[in-house]
């Protein structure tokens, strides 16, 4: 018995040790270990013997099993890593390029935007959208703009046959959430705006990008900050900047801020302190609180941060432009 | 504004060089644009002596002479009309090549025959004076051969100011003058303005008939003019240092006392204005022929000048052809007015008529200067032209002319609205240089502002006064101080941003087109409401607003096609326009074109052109990603392939459509038949949906396949919703992997493999549960659509 056991067990390993597929592996595993299997039928031969044996026999038998399972599980793990390793020496070209894709990117002028948007959120600030067919009253009077007033000249207006207009700035967002909600107020109103008005560097629809403060105590000196701050974080580095006396209906005092570039100094912005005719128009007490508000072209903050010199570029589309700075 | 810099140095000569000053100007608000040479345009003509003369033959009726000239480089011929040319005058050669203004150069010619090396110049012709009569007469002691610009000090310098519309103080020299003054702490060299007496007794009565648009008019009779006079060339020089041309004596005395003081005046010849002068407003339909020939149609209201039934002018703007100066006036009237800006302003974009006069008045002139002025006129008038002048007419309401003004600033709130103190005796001292008077107080000034500075009224201004004299660029710098509350109300991220990002992710570049577009185009891809219109387009391509992004989209892809891209994948987000039920919409929406192939070309795959279902599973990734549910139906939308067209829908309705171009559309617009679109709403994007984990389940799935037979009309949207509703408790994922017509399948029938994952969430799935759902969902597929599994 032993010994029939004994060679059983020693004929198993080698052939499972001389097994070359993982079919042959297998079938050697049902030979020994399936439910006719040699083993199994030694297992269940258990119950023929005297009582006093089976102990002995059972722990034999068992310990062939073990023995037989290990060796299977081993030479499995063998044939798999002989196979796995056989083509270790066939390498694939690496240098072939990878499967492509389409591109595919944000329009230069919404990437500056989105960047805006977040330089602005960081500091506090919230994005106000607003309709771009406007009424006169939003866009003009509301702003301190009444009709003939001569600064309707600085905006080319494109109107509509019902007697509204395109509105020519964002302001107009400005009034609607001054309007809606009490101070303080911290907005960025992006959007497209439309001037009568077309050379290299003027289309008639652009990006205009506005930001308004209003609080208790907002001075001429925050809004100074505010816009070299935001400034040299746009143009990643210390921008020389310069800001001299300006007009506009909606701010007093009013600044335009330039940048100091290759070719001498370059308008980039208007801004100024919320005129008091504006806060008042909106429900405001100028006498409690005081804020400022800042304008630039979203293209043009583009075309200088690209170094893009027609603006009619950013409208043509062309993907060979497009893909550049996706 | 432009303005010569050596006038302005007349009245005030800070010891600066241009460069500086322009810096100064710009830094006080009156933004330099630039500035040039004012006779940068010409050169290479210079003093030369006429040193013998023949007469030229064949020329009849004029005089035409051959000069031998010593231009002091050698002797030249130059063929010459001029009368006045004689032996031994020096006069201005201009040389082959030599430049006398923007577009004109010298070359040589043969005139009459005979060879002329270049030219002998008038007054005019170089420019400098009004002269045409005959050609420059210099001095005898110019040395021949040096440039003429140097022999004449032709050295100005034009400076282009950029004036914003409140600083109409600032349209003359004086004004600019008053500016340069406060910034060098310089007294302005005032010009001496005296009375002149009159000599005669004439007058025309004058009659505000509207004395709140006109509350003063001053005239006066000029008597006897020399209409053969010239204007002389230093008034020339200035006016040309100015940006304007000489026209005649007596206008170019107005314009030059227009840009001195800022007080525009109109001379008309008195011959036409016998009546005398009504300042009244128009009546609807009147008609004037203006100075430059054209006629206008009045609106009711328009301020004008008559002579009680006939228009003469428009006040402050143009006067009429019949009224003005002739080259045989002899008598003069002079109009010095002043005109509300509010009866001005409009009226010159009403007519398209702006001039230096209406820009004046439109801005604000000082409504105390028409005394001063209509002296200065008259004297310079009376030097020029000669005449007799009558007495000062005055017409006045002066209820209605403005008072000077007297404006508080708090020392608190100009402190607080600059966010830091500038020391009283500085603000007053900016005050002093300003010409304000000032009577302080411990909390406060008083300001008492000049009347030219009719831009200030209210204590704001007078703060942006301050800061701009001590210089915006010496406030410090602070940042605000401010609560940080969380905000619900508006966004922190633009709205539309996530779905942008998914689309571009997908390999779409995003465009930007104008949101107008031609109507016809308009209307042929959305013919069921109308859009807003622009009235006054910048071309009739640009007329209506867009209701969709699709033909911005063809237009971005055809430019790309054209420039041989064959690949093109553009989506554009933004607003759509449209008129219903007498409102006006506008809808954020995001539309997206695709051509060409499926993939980029390569080594590994077969190329294939894209079709619909890539352009479906584009936009399937998009709703997956952004959490929106959607199904879809068959699209009846205008610019689609009737058999190529979806609509989406989500829970609240229709979101939008894609498909395959029209054929209609694609031969029409020159793409390629094989052209994909989509447009969707871009409002269900904007807020991201509530959405909800749920446990991962850690039962063991089980796959079962069913490959069934169905009639091809059946959508395998409507076989695969029942099998979810069917399964709706086991069923973790339904694949559709295969749509098969053809050989083995009977006609009009097509096989539908689904590949269904099904796991029980609370517990392992039997084989024996499996197979009875798989029988109660057969059942129930074959008796809604009569499927036979295969």
């Amino acid at each position: 018995m032993a010994t029939e056991l004994d060679t059983l067990r020693t004929d198993a390993l080698k052939r499972i040790k001389g097994a070359d597929t993982d079919r042959a592996l297998e079938d050697l595993r049902v030979a020994y270990l399936g439910r006719n299997g040699q083993i199994t039928k030694h297992l269940k031969s258990i119950r023929t013997l005297p009582k006093e044996d089976r102990p002995t026999a059972g722990a034999a038998i068992n310990a062939a099993k073990a023995a037989i399972e290990t060796a299977l599980e081993e030479q499995g793990e063998a044939l798999l890593r002989t196979a796995r390793s056989s083509n270790l020496t066939e390498a694939i070209d690496v240098t072939l390029p990878g499967r492509q894709r389409h591109g595919g990117g944000h329009h230069p002028v919404n990437q500056t935007i989105t960047r805006i948007e977040s330089l602005f959120v960081a500091a506090g600030y919230r994005i106000a959208l607003g309709p771009e067919i406007e009424d006169d009253y939003h866009n003009f009077e509301a702003l301190n703009i009444p009709a003939n007033h001569p600064a309707r000249a600085m905006h080319d207006t494109f109107y509509l046959t019902d007697g509204s207009l395109l509105r020519t700035h964002t302001s107009p967002v400005q009034v609607r959430v001054m309007q809606k909600m009490p101070p303080p107020i911290r907005i960025i109103c992006p959007g497209r705006v439309y001037r009568k008005d077309l050379d290299r560097t003027h289309t008639p629809m652009f990006h205009q990008v506005e930001g308004l403060v209003i609080d208790r105590g907002i001075s001429f000196a925050d809004l100074k900050g505010t816009v070299l701050g935001f400034l040299n974080e746009y143009f990643e580095r210390e921008v020389e900047v310069r800001f001299r006396p300006s007009y506009f209906p909606f701010t007093e005092p009013s600044a335009e801020v330039d940048i100091m570039g290759a070719k001498g100094w370059t308008e980039i912005m208007g801004c100024g302190m919320v005129h008091p005719n504006v806060l008042s128009e909106c429900g405001i007490d100028t006498e409690i609180y005081s804020g400022f508000a800042f304008g630039f072209g979203a293209d043009r903050m583009t075309m200088l941060k690209y170094g893009i010199d027609d603006l009619r570029m950013l409208f043509e589309n062309d993907i060979r432009f497009l893909q550049q700075l996706a | 504004m432009k303005i010569s810099e050596k006038w302005l140095r007349s009245w005030i000569d800070p010891d600066i060089d241009s460069e500086q000053l322009c810096d100064q100007l710009t830094n006080l608000g009156l933004e330099v644009d630039g500035y040039e040479s004012t006779y940068k345009h010409l050169s290479g003509v210079s003093v030369a002596e006429i040193t013998s003369i023949e007469s030229v033959d064949g020329a009849d009726e004029k005089t035409i002479t051959s000069c031998t000239v010593d231009t002091g480089q050698g002797s030249v011929q130059v063929i010459c009309g001029a009368p006045n040319v004689s032996v031994g005058m020096k006069s201005a050669y201009a040389e082959e090549g030599a430049t006398l203004n923007e577009k004109d150069r010298v070359k040589k010619a043969r005139l009459y025959g005979v060879e002329s090396d270049g030219m002998l110049c008038s007054g005019a012709e170089l420019g400098i004076s009004s002269d045409t009569s005959g050609i420059l007469d210099l001095s005898k002691d110019l040395q021949v051969g040096i440039d003429v610009k140097d022999a004449l000090d032709l050295d100005d310098v034009t400076v282009d100011i950029d004036l914003t519309p409140n600083r109409g103080d600032c349209l003359s020299v004086r004004g600019i003058a008053r500016e340069v003054g406060v910034v060098n702490r310089l007294a302005v060299h005032e010009a001496q303005v005296e009375i002149v007496p009159a000599q005669i007794t004439q007058e025309l009565p004058i009659e505000l008939a509207n004395p709140i648009g006109c509350p003063r008019y001053l005239g006066r009779v000029i008597a006897n003019i020399d209409s053969s006079a010239t204007t002389p060339a230093w008034m020339v020089q200035r006016l040309i240092g100015c940006g304007l041309r000489p026209i005649d004596p007596v206008v170019d005395v107005t314009n030059y006392v227009m840009l001195e003081l800022g007080q525009p005046l109109h001379a008309f010849d008195l011959a036409n204005v016998r009546n005398g002068i009504v300042v009244r407003d128009a009546k609807a339909d009147e008609k004037l022929t203006l100075l430059d020939g054209t006629e206008i149609k009045f609106e009711a209201g328009t301020l004008l000048i008559t002579d009680g039934d006939t228009p003469l002018a428009i006040a402050g703007v143009m006067g009429g052809e019949g009224s003005g100066i002739q080259d045989d006036t002899k008598d003069v009237f002079l109009e010095c007015a002043y005109f509300s800006p509010e009866a001005i302003v409009g009226t010159p974009r009403l007519y398209g008529l702006q001039t230096d006069a209406s820009l004046r008045y439109e801005r604000g002139v000082d409504p105390h200067l028409q005394f001063d002025a209509i002296e200065r006129a008259t004297r310079l008038l009376c030097e020029v032209v000669g005449g007799e002048p009558g007495p000062v007419t005055i017409a006045e309401a002066t209820d209605h002319i403005p008072n000077n003004r007297n404006i508080t600033l708090r020392k608190d709130r100009l402190e607080m609205l600059i966010g830091e103190k500038i020391a009283d005796a500085e603000v007053e001292d900016v005050f002093t240089r300003l010409g304000f008077d000032i009577e302080a107080n411990s909390e406060s000034w008083k300001v008492g502002i000049p009347s030219y500075r009719f831009d200030l009224s209210i204590e704001e201004d007078l703060v942006e006064e301050v800061c701009r004299v001590h210089g915006y660029n010496r406030i410090s710098a602070s940042h605000p101080v401010a609560s940080l509350p969380f905000d619900v109300e508006l966004d922190r991220v633009s709205e539309s941003l996530a779905v942008r990002s998914r689309i571009a992710e997908l390999g779409y570049y995003e465009v930007i087109n104008y949101s107008f577009i031609e109507k016809e185009l308009n209307d042929r891809f959305v013919p069921m409401f109308q859009a807003p219109q622009v009235e006054n387009p910048i071309a009739s391509q640009y007329a209506s607003m867009r209701k969709t992004l699709i033909p911005g989209l063809i237009t971005s892809a055809r430019h790309n096609l054209t420039r041989q891209q064959e690949n093109v994948r553009l989506f554009e987000h933004g607003k759509c326009f449209a008129i219903k039920n007498d409102s006006t919409l506008q809808e954020d929406r995001v539309a997206g074109i695709a051509l060409g192939s499926s993939q980029p070309e390569g080594w590994a795959e077969a190329q294939r052109g894209i079709d619909f279902y890539d352009v479906k599973g584009d936009l399937e990734r998009v709703f997956r990603l952004l959490g929106t549910s959607v199904t879809y139906e068959r699209s009846d939308c205008a610019y689609l392939h009737p058999g190529q067209a979806a609509r989406i829908l989500n829970d609240r309705g229709i979101i939008g459509d894609f498909g395959k171009l029209h054929p209609e559309i694609t031969m029409a617009m020159e793409l390629p038949d094989q052209t994909f679109v989509f447009e969707l709403d871009a409002q269900p994007f904007t807020k991201i949906d509530a959405q909800h984990a749920e446990h991962v389940a850690p039962f063991p799935y089980v796959r079962r396949d069913l490959a069934l037979l169905v009639a091809e009309d059946v959508p395998v949207q409507a076989l695969c919703n029942a099998v979810r509703v069917e399964l709706a408790d086991l069923l973790s994922d339904l694949t559709v992997f295969d749509v098969y017509e053809g050989e083995n399948v009977e006609t009009q029938k097509k096989s539908v493999g689904l590949g269904l994952l099904l796991q029980d969430k609370k517990t392992t799935l039997t084989d024996a549960t499996v197979a009875s759902r798989m029988e109660s969902l057969l059942a129930k597929l074959t008796a809604e659509f009569n499927v036979i599994q295969r």
